[in-house]
């Protein structure tokens, strides 16, 4: 054993190199993927992005639940009209309670200085917990739309859904819902990542965003961009033009929509990372 | 020399009343409540719309007021009148505030107990589990009741007394209205924030689970009515059965939804499995996992 | 009065001791270079928004166990928690071996920290927890798996290794934290109340284990309000109050330093009464209390180098026979007493 002399080669003397911040990436994520996946938290990410497959099952064996509708497409319409609420609720949720656990839970639990006190830039941190939570709410919801998708189509069997599926637009929606989903979880994950970060109950400023996403298409045009759901819904392949979740918006083009919602999680995330920066540790009694 | 008895002496003074003594928590609670400049600026925005709606019924009241403004080009009195639907739109805004009232206090009234193995301490002295939880329930009862049904009374006696006393008794019912409609709500919000806060130990995961239940309690039954073509899917929320109680009391048109009475039977169902939960959950003794 | 303890002889001494220059105040002017190896605060404050942590302290803390005691609320976490950087001061600077503790990619393959809370990760193990982080520092599989394993050796802890630490006892968790701040071999070790709630045979260990880590050269940083542990380990001690540094130095060196306070010398001998009468002539003597066994006396004097010397001639006029002499306030208790105006028991 080495003494204090001879102190371990430590892998930070060789300095800030690109080797090692992958190397302490990975040293985080092989930490939170198993809080992510496996832990308290990851089974509420489970059981809100699933907890719509039983009323789906039973819609679909329901007898009536044809009823009106004109085949697999008009089937995907109900799906799409519903999609908003699937992101509204389920995938809100998820990405409040994973995303704002990442700092707030370490707090609380008083275990975060244990990252504080290894050598290791603090945006460094903030990154690779936000990208362990984003692979396992993304897999799950994934996963979770797939299933529900598939389902929507169940009623109408087996060859007119593959028909709907890989003649028709069925794919190519499903992959954009997919899309969305993804790009949902990385913006919203950003946003809850930073209000974990900046306050001590979360949970007041998630209302309040969660109230200006629900009145999102009643606000000007400029206010509107400042927002997830603009962009997620700009992305919709089947637009939503009547029920309890019609979209009175001017969408944004999907070219300008990507970009806008990937650029917006950047800002946040730099914002997280500067506040990590500066962040003391003072486990409060909450 | 003088030998002392140095047993133990208990406290032999007077001590506050058994009727009285839930009243000793929501003394410490609200100074607690009120460190918290968040809250003090947020009590202030929920005193916003009782001033409007009372600069309102002013303006309404008020000829000299009302014929400046016609002057002006404003015609308010075909803007709005002050009825039912004057005061159901009061009540709207309120609510919300009640809600997050709720959301800001509530999670951290029992969690907080839990985490800090305070039950036992509480439940040990000449305390019991209903002075606890009527203790708790005053705090919240408190603060969302001054947002809610007084402010919205006092309102309702503003234009009384701008008006005619008469119009009072002739539309009683809006008074009734606004204090039960107002009371049910603030009730179901209390009783959902102390389940929940006394099945969780820390309050930012309680909060989640109040918020979680109104979030779900509001969107899902919304997908089960377009899925099934139904409007039964609202027996699941509580802000639509509220809802729907209210305006039927001030007889208003009540949004989409369950009869009257199932709404009423559903909110007692809500209201009944938050005091099992309160049941199972306040004890004086706490399993260590 | 009750029964005096027989203390080893020990020679008193008003000169500065080589362990003494190990710790000293820096007064040097700011601007100063302080040496690499040490762990130096300069003017540091620190303020939780009114409320002070510590105030203007000026420090260089060199190689070996370093004690930092006071009472609760006293500033020392603060300290530790401001020197591994956690917390940022308001005013001032600190620098652990030359690293400004700002710069966390070079502090901390230097630095570990065993803080005094008493928390980990949800359901991890030991070995995991001492692992995981060794690869958020960067280090490889093999590497890591190598320290780890040698972490937990060293504490012991090889057999409870893969068990969660929610089923550890309270001196494991204490040990399995301590394998955690040591496991990157960091040259400086702060430990924040590292004994508290360990049963004798854990605080043992620990404390041997404290004691190797000081032989190889790390400077081990000890706070603790459990005075007479920290006189047995540390070789200096920082006594805080109130957020300000009263003393540092060795404890006996401390002691010699607070002039104001009359020094008590216990001396055991034959003729007890006699050397009482006599050194009650010296009017630098202030009390002369007899043991019972009429064996000993307390003697409190103002000046103990006139005390010593008068002690001496006496102790050669009377042909006294001279059991012991020692003196029985230079305990870290008594300091603290003095300095602090408590008892110094746990609090």
């Amino acid at each position: 054993m080495s003494t204090a002399a001879t102190p371990a080669a430590t892998p930070a003397d060789r300095g800030l190199d690109g080797g090692l911040i992958i190397r302490q990436l990975t040293g985080i994520l092989r930490m939170e993927l198993g809080k992510n996946l496996l832990g308290r938290r990851a089974f509420f990410t489970y059981f809100l992005a699933f907890a719509p497959v039983p009323l789906a099952l039973f819609w679909a064996v329901w007898p009536g639940s044809k009823e009106g509708l004109q085949g697999p497409n008009a089937a995907a319409a109900l799906f799409a009209g519903v999609f908003p609420a699937y992101l509204a609720v389920p995938l809100y949720l998820s990405a409040l309670l994973l995303f704002m656990s990442l700092f707030r839970a370490e707090i609380m639990e008083k275990s975060l200085h244990y990252y504080l006190l290894t050598p290791i830039r603090r945006e460094v941190l903030v990154v690779g917990k936000y990208v362990s939570a984003l692979i396992a709410i993304t897999m799950t919801f994934l996963a979770s739309t797939t299933l529900l998708y598939g389902i929507t189509l169940m009623p109408w069997g087996l060859g007119e859904a593959s028909q709907y599926l890989f003649r028709d637009a069925g794919l190519s929606n499903l992959v954009a819902y997919l899309g969305i989903v993804a790009l949902g979880c990385a913006g919203y994950g950003a946003v809850f990542l930073l209000t974990g970060l900046v306050f001590k109950n979360p949970i007041i400023p998630a209302a309040v965003f969660w109230g200006w996403e629900a009145i999102n298409i009643f606000l000007p045009t400029f206010l509107k961009k400042i927002s997830v759901v603009h962009y997620l819904t700009s992305l919709f392949p089947i637009p939503i033009l009547e029920g309890p979740f019609e979209i009175i918006a001017d969408p944004t083009p999907v070219w300008v929509a990507i970009p806008g919602i990937l650029i917006f999680t950047a800002l946040v995330l730099a914002l997280a990372g500067w506040k990590a920066s500066r962040m003391e540790i003072s486990y409060g009694d909450d | 020399m003088a030998v002392h008895d140095r047993r133990y002496k208990p406290y032999t003074g007077e001590t506050t009343a058994l009727r009285s003594r839930f009243l000793v928590l929501p003394r410490y609670a609200f100074k607690d409540v009120f460190k918290s400049r968040w809250l003090v600026f947020f009590l202030g925005l929920t005193v916003l719309p009782p001033l409007i709606f009372g600069i309102m019924i002013y303006i309404r009241n008020n000829l000299d007021a009302l014929d400046r403004l016609s002057q002006l080009g404003l015609d308010i009195g075909s803007f709005y009148s002050i009825d039912e639907g004057f005061f159901a739109n009061f009540l709207r805004w309120q609510y919300s505030f009640a809600f997050f009232l709720t959301l800001f206090v509530g999670p951290g009234l029992v969690s907080r107990d839990l985490a800090n193995n305070g039950l036992p301490l509480y439940l040990s002295r000449p305390i019991s589990r209903a002075d606890y939880v009527i203790g708790k329930l005053v705090i919240l009862l408190t603060l969302s009741s001054a947002i809610t049904w007084v402010a919205g009374l006092l309102l309702f006696g503003l234009n009384g007394n701008m008006t005619t006393w008469g119009w009072m008794f002739e539309n009683a019912r809006i008074g009734f209205a606004v204090f039960v409609g107002s009371f049910l709500w603030i009730s179901l919000l209390a009783l959902l924030a102390l389940s929940l806060s006394a099945w969780v130990r820390w309050k930012v995961i309680a909060g989640f689970m109040l918020l979680a239940f109104f979030l779900v309690g509001t969107v899902v039954p919304q997908v089960i009515n377009a899925f099934f073509r139904t409007d039964w899917g609202h027996i699941l929320n509580a802000v639509q059965l509220v809802r729907i109680v209210t305006a039927k009391m001030l007889g208003t048109t009540p949004p989409d939804g369950p009869p009257f009475f199932a709404c009423i039977i559903a909110l007692a169902v809500m209201a009944g499995v938050c005091l099992l939960l309160l049941n199972r959950r306040i004890r004086a003794y706490q399993v260590v996992s | 009065m009750s029964e005096f303890t027989t203390l080893p002889p020990d020679t008193p001494s008003t000169g500065a001791t080589a362990r003494e220059e190990a710790i000293s105040t820096s007064q040097a002017p700011s601007g100063s270079t302080p040496p690499t190896g040490t762990v130096t605060f300069k003017n540091v404050s620190k303020f939780y928004g009114e409320v002070l942590g510590v105030n203007r302290v000026d420090l260089v803390l060199e190689s070996g166990i370093i004690g930092l005691v006071g009472p609760n609320g006293s500033g020392k976490t603060t300290m530790m928690n401001l020197m591994t950087g956690l917390l940022r001061p308001s005013k001032g600077r600190i620098e652990v071996l030359g690293v400004p503790t700002s710069d966390p990619i070079r502090l901390f393959p230097q630095v570990g920290y065993c803080t005094q809370w008493d928390s980990f990760p949800a359901g991890i193990n030991g070995y995991k927890f001492v692992y995981g982080y060794l690869r958020v520092h960067g280090y490889t599989h093999a590497q890591a798996e190598q320290l780890a394993w040698e972490a937990l050796d060293r504490v012991s802890l090889r057999d409870a290794a893969k068990r969660k630490i929610a089923g550890y006892s309270k001196g494991m968790r204490q040990r399995v934290k301590l394998a955690q701040a040591i496991s990157h071999k960091p040259k400086v070790l702060v430990l924040d109340e590292p004994l508290n709630g360990l049963d004798p045979m854990a605080r043992a260990e620990i404390i041997a284990v404290f004691q190797d880590l000081a032989a190889e050269g790390h400077h081990v940083i000890i706070s603790s309000h459990i005075l007479h542990e920290v006189d047995m380990i540390a070789d200096q001690v920082v006594l805080l109050t109130g957020g300000y540094v009263v003393a540092e130095g060795e404890i006996g060196g401390v002691r010699t330093d607070i002039e104001e306070q009359p020094i008590q010398v216990l001396v055991r001998c034959d003729k007890p009464s006699l050397l009482a009468s006599k050194l009650f002539e010296s009017e630098n003597t202030v009390e002369v209390a007899l043991h019972d066994d009429r064996r000993g006396l307390l003697v409190r004097t103002k000046d103990a180098n006139a005390f010593y010397l008068r002690f001496n001639n006496l102790v050669l006029e009377h042909n006294i026979r001279i059991e012991t002499v020692a003196v029985a306030d230079a305990d870290v208790r008594a300091v603290y007493q003095y300095l602090i105006g408590t008892e110094g028991e746990g609090s």
